[in-house]
C-alpha cells in the first residue's frame, strides 16, 4: 500500500501477535494433551508440554492405516467435488441476483433467504434423497444434501458483487459485445478472486469438517469420511475402556488412552487444512487493479 | 414487492401440497394387513403358512455394535445357511455403531426402510408404541414364537407389556441388580478395610474417612461418566424416576414423588456432607471420566455402583488394579432392568410372521447365537477348552484387528446357550440365572408407564431435574437450600400430575393382573 | 425500452440462475412440507401423511414452564451480544490484517486465529475444563495458587458463564468471521483511499471514513442474516462447554438446550418439529421488520 503509519503499524502487530497467541496456545495444549499418558491426564491434568512422550493415542489411531488413508482420501475427494459444484452454483446464483436492473431480483432474493430460515426437519429431507435419489451408501450423500448450496454464501457473493463490482466495467464490456457469462467469467471473476478465495475456503471447511452427512446417510464403513471415521474410532475407544465390551476387549480396556484419543482426533481432523492453507492464502490478494474505467 | 412475495409463496406452497399428497401412498403405510413376502412373487393373503413352500423370505436384522463390524455379512450368510433350512428365512444383518444408533434407527423406522427386527429400550418402548413403530407380538408368539416362553422366564417376558400388549421380549442377561461400592482391593487390605462386612452407608464412611486420611493425594470416591453418582438407590424409578416407589417396590405399590421424601432428602445430606468432608472428588457432578478411569489414574478409591455376580470382573477390565466390593442394597428387580433392552418387530416389517420365526430360532439355537455373539468358527473365535465351552480369540486376531467385533452378549437374546469367552468363569450363565430369579422383584414389574397423557409436564420435569439432581446426589449443593427450589420447581412443572397418572395406571395394571 | 426487450436481455442471467433455483427447490423447499410435522401427532402405522392434526399442541410444551422467559432472554441476549461483539472485532481485526505490511506474517496471523474454528466444539470443552477444573485446571491450580487465592469452583457459579461463553464463542469465529470482511476490504478499489489520502486524511480517518462506509452493505448483509438465526443457538457451545452442568442452567440454558433436554427420553418428532418452526417463525418475523427498516433508510442495502 501507500503510506504507512510506524506506530501505527507496530501496535497492529502487537494486537496481533496478542491475538494469535490466544488462538495457538490451546492448539498447543490440544497438541500435548494427545501426546499425554492417560494417568498422567487425569491426576494432573493438562499442560503445554507433555512430561513424558507418549504415542499410545496415535498408536491406536493409525493401527488400521488402510481405513485412515481412505478415510482422508474420501474426504479429499468430497471436498473438491463439493467445493467446486458449491462454487459453480454459488456464483452462476449470485452474480445475476447482484444485477441491480434484474426484473423479479428481490422476490428471487428472497426465496434464497427463507432458505436459511425455515427447514422441514431431517425426516423429510432423508424420505427424499433415500427413497426418491436412492444416494443412501453412496459417495453422493457426503456431496449432494445440505452443502450444495447455501443461502448465507450466495447472499455474501452479491453482496461482493453489488458493492466491489462497478457497474462501469460490465458496461464497457457489453459494449463490447460480450455475452452476460463471458462477461462474468473473464472480466467479474479475476476481479473478484479474494472472495472466490474466501467462498472456497468456507465451503471448503462446510465439507471438511461435515459428519453429520455420514451420520445419516451412511451404514457402509468403507464410505466413511475422516470425520465420521474419527468420531467412530473415538466411540470405540469409550466403549471399550468402559468395560462394557466384555473379556474381549480386557485387555485393551485398561490401556486406552480415551481422553488422549479425543485430543488426538481432534489433532488428525484439523491438521490437513492447517497445511493446507497457507498455499490458498496468495489468493487473498487482490488481482486486477481497475485502471482501466478511470483510463 | 409484498405482493410479489406472496404470490411466489403462494405457488410454492401449491406445487408442495400436490407433491406431499402424491407422496402420501410412499410415506410408511401399516403393514399389518396384507403379508406379502417382500418377495415379488409373495402370495397376498394374510396367513403365510410356516411351512417352507413359499419363497425365501429375507429378515434385516439391525443392532448396535462397537469397532469393526464388516465381516458382518459373512456371519449374516452363515446364518442364513441355517435359517433357510429351517425356516426359509435369509438373514440381512446391519450393524451400526452405537454413535450412529440411535439417529439412524430412527430414521429407518420414519422412512419405512427395509427392517424387521432390532433392539428397544435406549428410548423407552411405550415411545416406539405410541410412535406406532413397533408392532403387537402376542398372537406372533403364541403361532410362531412358541419356544420363547421356554427359555425367558414368564415374570420377565410378560414385563415387556405395554397396556396389556406384548411388544418386546428381553434377553437373557443381568435383569436384576444389587447396588454397592467397588474399591482398590489393595488399599483395601492395606488399611484393614473388611470390605466384605460393610452393609450400611456409615460403616462405608468411616473407611472412606480412613482412606481420606492415610491418602492425600487421593480422593475415596467420585461419580461416574456425566455426574451420575448412582443410578438407584433403593426405589423403582417406575421408568423416568418422576414418581417411584421406594423401597425398591418390593412391599408397596404408592407412587411418590421421589425428590420429595426423607428418604431422598437423607441420601443427599449425607453426599453433602461427604463433600463436605473432602470424600467426593471435586466437580464430580461434571465428570468427564468414568471412575474406574478415575481409580486406574490413581486419584480416585471408589465408587457406586449397580452390580451383578462377578462384578469386580467387569470393573477390573477397565483398571490395573484388583477390585473389591461391599454390598449395600440386595439384589433386586424391576421393570426398567428388564425392559431396559428388549427385541421387539418393527411395523415396517413385511413379514412379520417369518420376522416371529427368526426371533424364535434366535432364541433356541446354539450355533446362530454363537454366531451373532462371536462370529465364524475358525476365523473369529476357536476353542480354547472345549470341554468346558470356553472360546478365545483364533491366534493372531484380537480386538483392534478382528472384522466381527464379539459385541457383548448380553445384546442378543440368549447368550446362555452360547460358549463362554475365556476369562468369565465356566459357570457364569448358570450363576447369573439363578441370580435373576432369586433376587426380589418389584411388585410393579411388569407395568410400563404410557406418559402420552402428560407430555408436556414431563418434558418441564425432566428439564428441572437435569438442572439439580446431580449435583445434589455429588454434594455439590447445599440441599438446605437447593432441595426446596428443586421442590418448587417441579410443583410448578406439573409433577403432581405425573405422579397421578402413573398411579392411575399402576393400580389398573395391578387390578387386571391379580 | 419495450418489455420485450427488456426481458430478453436478462435471459442470459435467468439461464444462470436455473440450476441453483433447482437444487435449492429440491434441497431446501420439497422438504419443507415437513413442516406439517409440527402440527400432527405423528403415528408411523398409518405414515405421516395420514396422522391425525393436533393444533398447536406440540407447542404447548415451550411456553408451559417457568423456564419460558429465562431461556427465551438467554437466547437472544446472547445472539445479540455474539452479533454486536463479534462484528466489531471481526472488522477490527480485519482492518489490522490489511495494515500489516510484510506478507508471510499477514499469512501467519491469518492461518493462526483460523485454528479455533477448526476445532470441534467438543474439543473446546475441554480444553474449557483444562483452565476451569477445580483442583487441577490452570486457573485454580496456577494462578490463583500463585497468587494465594482461594479456588472457584467454575462449574456451579453462574455468574461467570456469560462471560466465558461469550469468550469462547467470539474466540472460536473472529478469524473465521474476519476473513469475509477482510476479503471485502482487500477488493475495494485504491482509487478511494488515494483520493482520501489526497485530501490530507490521516490513518484513522481514512478508516472511518472510507473503510468503514464502504463495509456497510457487507455490515448490514450479515447482521441481517444473523437476525434471521436469533432464536437459534449454538447446542455444543451452551450444552457440551459448561459440560451440563446443573447449577450454570439459569445462565446457559436456551432454546435449543431445553428442547434436547426436554424431549430426550420421548423422542417425539412433533414436538422437536415444533419447536423449529417457532425459532424460525420468530427469526423471519424480526427478519422482515429488520429488512424494512433498512431499505426505508438505504434502499440498496436490503436483503430483499
Amino acid at each position: 500500500m501507500f503510506r504507512h503509519n510506524k506506530g501505527f503499524q507496530v501496535a497492529a502487530n502487537i494486537i496481533m501477535i496478542l491475538l494469535s497467541l490466544i488462538c495457538i496456545l490451546p492448539f498447543v495444549l490440544l497438541i500435548s494433551a494427545s501426546l499425554t499418558e492417560e494417568s498422567t491426564l487425569l491426576r494432573y491434568g493438562y499442560s503445554f508440554w507433555p512430561t513424558q512422550v507418549n504415542l499410545d493415542a496415535y498408536r491406536f489411531l493409525l493401527r488400521d492405516s488402510s481405513t485412515i488413508t481412505r478415510g482422508y482420501l474420501i474426504t479429499i475427494f468430497v471436498t473438491v467435488v463439493g467445493t467446486l459444484s458449491n462454487m459453480v452454483l454459488t456464483v452462476l446464483l449470485a452474480y445475476p441476483l447482484s444485477r441491480p436492473d434484474l426484473p423479479g431480483r428481490n422476490a428471487f432474493s428472497f426465496i434464497v433467504f427463507f432458505t436459511m430460515l425455515f427447514n422441514g426437519g431431517l425426516v423429510p429431507s432423508y424420505i427424499m434423497w433415500t427413497q426418491y435419489f436412492n444416494i443412501k451408501n453412496t459417495i453422493w450423500a457426503l456431496i449432494v444434501p445440505y452443502l450444495m448450496l447455501n443461502a448465507f454464501y450466495v447472499i455474501m457473493m452479491r453482496t461482493y458483487f453489488t458493492t466491489n463490482i462497478p457497474n462501469e466495467i460490465i458496461e464497457a464490456a457489453r459494449i463490447d459485445s460480450a455475452g452476460e457469462l463471458r462477461i462474468l467469467v473473464t472480466v467479474v471473476l479475476p476481479m473478484s478472486l479474494p472472495m472466490i478465495a474466501t467462498l472456497g475456503l468456507m465451503v471448503g471447511l462446510l465439507y471438511w469438517n461435515n459428519w453429520t452427512n455420514g451420520l445419516y446417510f451412511l451404514t457402509d464403513t468403507k464410505l466413511f469420511s475422516i470425520q465420521n471415521i474419527l468420531n467412530r474410532m473415538l466411540r470405540d475407544a469409550q466403549f471399550i475402556a468402559s468395560g462394557m465390551a466384555g473379556e474381549q476387549a480386557a485387555e485393551l480396556a485398561a490401556s486406552l488412552p480415551t481422553t488422549g484419543i479425543r485430543m488426538a482426533v481432534a489433532v488428525l481432523g484439523a491438521l490437513p487444512i492447517m497445511i493446507i492453507y497457507p498455499f490458498f492464502q496468495k489468493y487473498f490478494v487482490k488481482g486486477i487493479t481497475i485502471g482501466a474505467v478511470k483510463g | 414487492m409484498i405482493k410479489k412475495c406472496i404470490s411466489i409463496l403462494l405457488a410454492l406452497s401449491m406445487l408442495l401440497l400436490v407433491f406431499a399428497a402424491c407422496s402420501g401412498d410412499s410415506l410408511p403405510a401399516s403393514s399389518t394387513n396384507g403379508s406379502e413376502g417382500s418377495n415379488a412373487e409373495g402370495d397376498g393373503d394374510d396367513t403365510i403358512s410356516p411351512a417352507d413352500d413359499g419363497p425365501t423370505v429375507n429378515i434385516t436384522v439391525a443392532t448396535f455394535t462397537s469397532g469393526d463390524s464388516s465381516g458382518a455379512d459373512d456371519v449374516a450368510a452363515e446364518i442364513s445357511k441355517i435359517s433357510v433350512e429351517k425356516i426359509n428365512v435369509e438373514m440381512t444383518l446391519t450393524m451400526i455403531n452405537t454413535g450412529s444408533w440411535q439417529e439412524q434407527l430412527n430414521l429407518m423406522l420414519s422412512s419405512g426402510e427395509e427392517l424387521d427386527i432390532f433392539p428397544v429400550g435406549q428410548t423407552p418402548v411405550s415411545t416406539y408404541v405410541n410412535n406406532g413403530q413397533i408392532i403387537e407380538l402376542d398372537d406372533l408368539l403364541e403361532q410362531y414364537g412358541q419356544d420363547i416362553p421356554t427359555v425367558i422366564d414368564p415374570m420377565f417376558l410378560n414385563a415387556g407389556r405395554v397396556n396389556g400388549a406384548l411388544y418386546g421380549i428381553t434377553t437373557n442377561r443381568d435383569l436384576a441388580n444389587y447396588y454397592g461400592f467397588f474399591m482398590r482391593k489393595d488399599m483395601a487390605d492395606q488399611y484393614n478395610i473388611d470390605y466384605e462386612n460393610i452393609s450400611t452407608l456409615d460403616e462405608l464412611e468411616k473407611a472412606l474417612t480412613i482412606i481420606r486420611d492415610s491418602e492425600p493425594d487421593m480422593y475415596p470416591l467420585t461419580s461416574g461418566v456425566g455426574g451420575m453418582m448412582i443410578n438407584a438407590w433403593g426405589w423403582d424409578p417406575l421408568g423416568d424416576r418422576l414418581g417411584v416407589l421406594l423401597n425398591s417396590g418390593i412391599d408397596n405399590l404408592d407412587v411418590v414423588n421421589l425428590y420429595e421424601t426423607d428418604h431422598f432428602k437423607d441420601f443427599v445430606t449425607r453426599m453433602r456432607r461427604w463433600e463436605q468432608m473432602g470424600l467426593i472428588m471435586p466437580d464430580s457432578a461434571n465428570n468427564q471420566d468414568s471412575a474406574e478411569a478415575n481409580m486406574m489414574a490413581g486419584k480416585v478409591f471408589g465408587g457406586f455402583g449397580h452390580l451383578k455376580p462377578n462384578s469386580y470382573l467387569t470393573k477390573q477390565r477397565s483398571s490395573t488394579h484388583e477390585i473389591a466390593i461391599a454390598t449395600l442394597l440386595p439384589a433386586t428387580t424391576n421393570s426398567s432392568n428388564v425392559i431396559g433392552h428388549m427385541w421387539s418387530i418393527a411395523t415396517n416389517s413385511k413379514n412379520p410372521e417369518k420376522a416371529m420365526q427368526m426371533l424364535n430360532l434366535m432364541y433356541i439355537d446354539p450355533d446362530v447365537t454363537n454366531l451373532l455373539i462371536f462370529g465364524i468358527e475358525g476365523t473369529h473365535w476357536q476353542f480354547l477348552d472345549e470341554e468346558n465351552d470356553i472360546i478365545g480369540y483364533v491366534d493372531g486376531v484380537d480386538t483392534t484387528n478382528t472384522n466381527y467385533t464379539p459385541v457383548l452378549g448380553w445384546m442378543w437374546p440368549n447368550q446362555f446357550v452360547g460358549h463362554i469367552w475365556v476369562g468369565d468363569e465356566p459357570d457364569v450363565w448358570e450363576v447369573l440365572d439363578t441370580f435373576n430369579k432369586n433376587s426380589t422383584p418389584s411388585m410393579a414389574l411388569g407395568f410400563v408407564f404410557d406418559n402420552a397423557a402428560v407430555k408436556n409436564e414431563v418434558t418441564a420435569c425432566t428439564a428441572v431435574v437435569d438442572k439439580y439432581y446431580n449435583s445434589l446426589m455429588c454434594g455439590s449443593i447445599d440441599p438446605e437450600t437447593a432441595l426446596p427450589q428443586f421442590n418448587q420447581e417441579l410443583k410448578d412443572a406439573g409433577i403432581d400430575n405425573i405422579v397421578a397418572e402413573k398411579q392411575r395406571q399402576l393400580d389398573e395394571w395391578n387390578a387386571n393382573n391379580s | 425500452m419495450k418489455r420485450s426487450h427488456k426481458i430478453k436481455r436478462f435471459i442470459p442471467f435467468y439461464l444462470m440462475m436455473i440450476p441453483s433455483l433447482l437444487y435449492l427447490f429440491i434441497n431446501n423447499y420439497i422438504p419443507m412440507a415437513g413442516l406439517i410435522i409440527a402440527f400432527k401427532s405423528v403415528n408411523y402405522r398409518v405414515g405421516i401423511i395420514n396422522s391425525p392434526w393436533v393444533g398447536f399442541k406440540n407447542f404447548e410444551f415451550l411456553f408451559k414452564t417457568k423456564d419460558a422467559w429465562t431461556i427465551t432472554r438467554n437466547t437472544i441476549a446472547y445472539n445479540a451480544a455474539f452479533i454486536i461483539l463479534g462484528t466489531v472485532i471481526a472488522i477490527a481485526v480485519a482492518i489490522l490484517l490489511n495494515e500489516i505490511t510484510k506478507r508471510i506474517v499477514k499469512n501467519v496471523y491469518q492461518t493462526v486465529i483460523l485454528l479455533p474454528y477448526l476445532i470441534s466444539i467438543i474439543v473446546v470443552s475441554y480444553i474449557v475444563l483444562a483452565f476451569l477444573s477445580y483442583d487441577t485446571g490452570y486457573i485454580n491450580n496456577q494462578l490463583f495458587s500463585a497468587f494465594g487465592k482461594d479456588p472457584i469452583s467454575w462449574y456451579n457459579e453462574p455468574d461467570y458463564w456469560p462471560f466465558i461463553l461469550i469468550f469462547v464463542y467470539i474466540w472460536k469465529h473472529f478469524g473465521y468471521s474476519c476473513i469475509i470482511y477482510y476479503a471485502t476490504v482487500v477488493g475495494f478499489d485504491k482509487g478511494y483511499y488515494e483520493a482520501a489520502v489526497i485530501d490530507g486524511a490521516n490513518r484513522w480517518q481514512t478508516i472511518t471514513k472510507v473503510t468503514l462506509p464502504m463495509l456497510t452493505p457487507t455490515i448490514v448483509t450479515l447482521t441481517l442474516m444473523n437476525i434471521g438465526r436469533i432464536f437459534y443457538s449454538d447446542f455444543g457451545l451452551f450444552y457440551q462447554v459448561p459440560l451440563n452442568s446443573g447449577p450454570l442452567q439459569n445462565v446457559t440454558q436456551t432454546i435449543d438446550t431445553y428442547v434436547y433436554r426436554g424431549l430426550i427420553q420421548l423422542n417425539d418428532v412433533g414436538m422437536s418439529s415444533a419447536a423449529g418452526f417457532y425459532q424460525s417463525v420468530v427469526g423471519f418475523v424480526l427478519v422482515l421488520l429488520a429488512n424494512m427498516i433498512v431499505s426505508k433508510i438505504s434502499k440498496d442495502n436490503a436483503l430483499f
